[in-house]
């Protein structure tokens, strides 16, 4: 049974388990398989997909996908704006007016509506965060007129990597109606004092990267799979990062219990468990992936001695 | 290994910029007088003996910065011979800083010690032609130095996407509380290691670095659009014994 959380105050109840689709623009040139998960995933019922909005070649595929199952009305759609200005790091020098100026997040907004032939986005948000731009640009007024005029149901900001501390401000000034982060066995930064924080503020909560990019699914002795010379993890898993990443992922083989069959069904649990957590997106291309990932976030929260005995297992926070 | 370009004060403007362009590590030493035979030495001392602060002068001249912190510091009125001293040997370094940039100079001075500066990095501005004079008085070590050549790019960039949060995190953590970096990062023993031993994993010669001489000033190119920055990092030796940093930044778009 696949259970549902509020998002927010928006309204919406979305799936546990959310679609990141960050690993679909490389299956694409696979359509079928991954057109097969999709369609599995909205059998199951699940509700929720996690879009970059600049990524049109996804957002075509999925939007062909929703048409075909006839799902456009029961599917929300969490989106996240690219910045106009590219940068590597969270980039504070770059006003909001630069990097999200409004009339950029109205055509990405209505591009993405019309690839994906939906009414509405659950959530469009800013991505990479910098408190600064809270009160610099129209970005504010933009989203606040679109979710008035029906095209996104909530207005969000997404962090940067390990950023936690830059959603702070904003989720306490209660403007906003959710947040997307990083959340992981590595990284339990949000549950200090974000989360809470998310909580008093009735502000929804979308988890990312729950298994650290795909390094928390390792093979049963721990090695990272290879990835291929344009996956952008080759380079982010450079040497030294990679033995470390591994030799973590193998000290947690021992906290793998029945019903868990492995480091993965572990870290879904785990990025589930925090209460003001409203859903987690997992990159998936694949059905076999889904189906695992599925039967591993049915089986709910962790309880409190193992989410305990996680907390020694912290490293990128 | 000391840094090979050195230049001392009163130093002809062009000649100096000159030799800054020329350097091929970005960065120059200028020499300076050790704490106990300043004037001032008293004055340094006290502040020191104080909390740890941070402050940007922006519009204020040194001596009225200077009148600002010591005041709040160590009392009203305090140290005024001492204080004005220092704040005319700011001055002519802003002044030297700002003709080799051809703009305005902005000063900083600090007495704590931000960790994320173990980590070898370019400052950057976004002004055409930048330059940063750093005058550490009382640090038991001086600041790295190591060419562009030496970082790995690809790697640097996965590096910092991954650490660049965190540390600032912890530099704001370090500034709030005064909490040890050991006890902060004690659950990242790698990271720390790198911290402490300047050994990251993206240089590609862990020896190939000069160190400006404890207690003398340096200057170094900040990257900009138009120009490459020097490469640089402290010490973990500075992190108990901070002293104070006297930072001039100078810019212009000519
Ligand atoms: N250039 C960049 O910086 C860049 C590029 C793309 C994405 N991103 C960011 O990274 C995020 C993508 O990561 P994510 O959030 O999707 O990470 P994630 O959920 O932690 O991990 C996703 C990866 O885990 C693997 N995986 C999922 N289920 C699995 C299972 N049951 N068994 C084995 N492996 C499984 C898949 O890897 P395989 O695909 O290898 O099977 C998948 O791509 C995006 O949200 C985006 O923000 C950044
Ligand atoms: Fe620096």
């Amino acid at each position: 049974m696949i259970r549902f959380r509020p998002l927010g105050r928006t309204g919406l109840n979305l799936s546990e388990l959310a679609i990141g689709t960050a690993a679909l623009r490389s299956a694409a040139r696979d359509p079928g398989e991954a057109g097969a998960m999709l369609a599995r995933a909205l059998a199951l019922g699940i509700n929720t997909v996690e879009i970059d909005s600049s990524d049109a070649e996804t957002a075509t595929l999925l939007g062909d996908i929703l048409r075909r199952e006839g799902a456009r009305h029961r599917v929300h759609v969490i989106a996240r704006a690219a910045s106009l200005v590219p940068f590597d790091l969270p980039s504070p020098h770059v006003p909001a007016d630069q990097a999200y100026p409004g009339w950029h997040l109205r055509a990405a907004t209505e591009a993405l509506l019309g690839r994906l032939g939906v009414e509405r986005l659950a959530l469009q948000q800013l991505h990479a965060w910098c408190p600064e731009w809270r009160g610099e640009g129209d970005w504010r007024q933009t989203l606040e007129t679109l979710r008035a005029e029906g095209k996104i149901a909530g207005i969000g900001v997404s962090l940067f990597d390990h950023d936690v501390a830059a959603g702070l401000e904003i989720v306490a000034s209660g403007t906003i109606d959710a947040v997307e982060l990083m959340y992981n066995v590595f990284d339990q930064g949000a549950a200090a004092a974000l989360f809470p924080l998310c909580q008093g503020h009735g502000v929804g909560v979308v988890v990312r990267s729950p298994l650290y990019f795909g390094a928390l699914a390792a093979r049963p002795d721990g090695a990272m799979p290879g990835f291929s010379t344009e996956d952008w993890r080759t380079a982010y898993f450079y040497d030294a990062h990679r033995r470390e990443t591994e030799a973590r992922v193998q000290r947690l083989a021992p906290a793998v219990v029945a019903p868990d069959r492995s480091v993965a069904d572990l870290a879904l649990r785990f990025a589930l468990s925090h209460p003001a957590v409203s859903t987690v997106a997992v990159g998936m291309r694949t059905c076999a992936q889904l189906e695992a990932n599925a039967a591993a976030i049915q089986r709910g929260p962790l309880d409190t001695d193992r989410l305990a005995a996680l907390a020694a297992h912290k490293w990128l926070c | 290994m000391a840094l090979p370009d050195t230049l001392s004060l009163p130093s002809p403007h062009d000649a100096a910029r000159d030799r800054l362009d020329r350097a091929p590590l970005g960065a120059l030493e200028l020499a300076r007088p050790p704490l106990d035979d300043l004037p001032y030495r008293d004055f340094v001392r006290a502040l020191l003996a104080r909390q740890g602060f941070k402050l940007d002068f922006n519009r204020l001249e040194p001596d009225a910065a200077l009148a600002l912190v010591s005041d709040q510091l160590l009392g009203p009125a305090s140290f005024v011979r001492a204080r004005a001293l220092l704040a005319e040997e700011i001055a002519t370094l802003a002044g030297f800083a700002s003709h080799l940039a051809g703009g305005r100079a902005s000063i900083a001075i600090r007495t704590s010690f931000a960790p994320g500066d173990l980590v070898w990095h370019v400052d950057r501005v976004q002004e055409a032609r930048a330059v940063r004079l750093l005058w550490p008085i009382g640090r038991p070590a001086g600041m790295r130095v190591t060419p562009a050549a030496n970082i790995d790019p690809d790697i640097y960039r996965a590096y910092m996407r991954r650490e660049f949060p965190l540390l600032c995190q912890m530099d704001s953590r370090v500034l709030r509380t005064g909490a040890p970096v050991e006890t902060l990062w004690a659950h990242r023993p790698e990271q720390l290691a790198a911290m402490t031993s300047g050994r990251f994993p993206f240089l590609l010669d862990r020896e190939a670095e000069c160190e400006v001489t404890p207690g003398a000033a340096s200057i170094h190119r900040v990257q900009t659009p138009a120009q490459p920055g020097a490469w640089h990092r402290s010490a973990w030796a500075n992190r108990h014994a901070p002293g104070m940093q006297i930072v001039i930044t100078a810019a212009s778009d000519s």
